[in-house]
């Protein structure tokens, strides 16, 4: 080898190193910063036939609209099992005679989406909270009441995403 | 079951019953002598150090491997992906389906993982089956078998929710005494 390709190799590798320091930053800092590319809940439109795209996360039940009808029940019958028609007696809405609720148990969920989808009542939605670790399994149960709570508006400070051809997807700073 | 109030009753077995009580009651005294002044450094030391074991047995292990990668830096936490020996790690991550002829395997590998250890299960079919209910050769939750101490559900689970599960392991350690035993009832999120 002569000297000057090892000098030549030397500076290639330094400087290569060296400018790593001073480009934009790629790692997301997760619990200070979240990235949701939108914040839109998926939904279905069951007059238009038309789903509308966002983050399938935690659902979210609208009690007010719930008529009981079971037909997530029975659209997730035969993928996952996961929702329970649950009784709560509490709640007295006219509509729901019943007063029966869907339940996730979300250690069998899949979020398919095929819930929202059979909704013809324009009660269920998903949210984009997809952070439902728990350490005890019978945690992972949701009620309805649990279900009915409005998901938090924007969980952590969001960046934008910047998409390079050359660098892939990093942050906006 | 848990009971009615919500807390959670933390039952201690120190010691076997015949010839161990006196071993057991020393090892009650070795640990709260030692455990009062340093329990704090020596939890400090081991949150921030998790060295884990992957099962990856499904699509899941994609969703870490993400995790791991450049974007979404695991290593931050501390979580080093050293691929040695598993008698090397604290934390085994299972990832994916695991089957009755798995099983074995995993509760081997768990065996061999020296103490204190703890246990991540990711995704709906190490929770709880999940697609493969009622299944031949799935195992319907891996928590009947290893004790698992965090769940974290999705079907793959995304990238930061998997954070999100390290991030609540962390916190039980810190509310562990020096034996990696879970102290606090609740822990605040």
């Amino acid at each position: 080898m002569k000297l000057s390709e090892f000098v030549k190799g030397l500076y290639d590798t330094l400087s290569t190193g060296v400018s790593h320091l001073f480009r934009k930053r790629m790692t997301t800092m997760y619990p200070e910063t979240q990235d949701y590319p939108t914040m839109d809940m998926y939904a279905y439109d069951p007059k238009a036939g038309v789903a509308i795209s966002g983050w399938r996360g935690r659902h979210y039940l609208d009690m007010s609209k719930c008529t009981g009808c079971q037909l997530c029940y029975i659209a997730c019958e035969n993928i996952a099992e996961a929702i329970e028609m649950i009784p709560v007696p509490g709640a007295a809405h006219p509509q729901n005679k019943k007063s029966i609720y869907p339940g996730v148990d979300y250690g069998r969920c899949v979020f398919c989406g095929f819930c929202v989808d059979a909704c013809p009542f324009y009660a269920l939605y998903m949210t984009p909270v997809a952070e439902l670790s728990e350490m005890d399994r019978n945690k992972l149960w949701y009620t309805p009441l649990d279900l009915s709570k409005p998901p938090p508006v924007n969980p952590a400070p969001r960046v934008n995403m910047n998409i390079d051809i050359k660098r892939g997807v990093h942050d906006e700073r | 079951m848990e009971p009615a109030s919500g807390r959670r009753k933390v039952v201690y077995q120190v010691g076997g019953s015949d010839g161990l009580a006196l071993v057991g009651k020393l090892d009650e005294v070795v640990t709260k002598s030692v455990g009062s002044p340093l329990g704090h450094i020596i939890n400090w030391g081991r949150l921030y150090s998790l060295w884990p074991v992957h099962l990856e047995t499904g699509c899941c292990s994609v969703e870490l491997g993400a995790a791991s990668g450049s974007r979404w830096d695991i290593e931050r936490f501390g979580v080093l992906e050293a691929f040695g020996s598993l008698r090397q790690c604290d934390l085994l991550i299972v990832l994916g389906t695991v089957t009755r002829k798995m099983m074995p395997r995993l509760r081997v590998i768990w065996e061999q993982m020296p103490e204190p250890k703890w246990c991540i299960a990711i995704g709906a079919c190490s929770i709880s089956g999940g697609l493969y209910l009622d299944s031949y050769n799935v195992m319907q939750g891996i928590d009947q078998y290893i004790p698992v101490d965090v769940k974290v559900p999705g079907c793959p689970p995304s990238t930061y929710a998997i954070i999100d599960g390290i991030m609540l392991l962390m916190e039980k350690i810190r509310n562990s005494d020096i034996k990696g035993r879970y102290l606090a009832e609740e822990v605040k999120r």
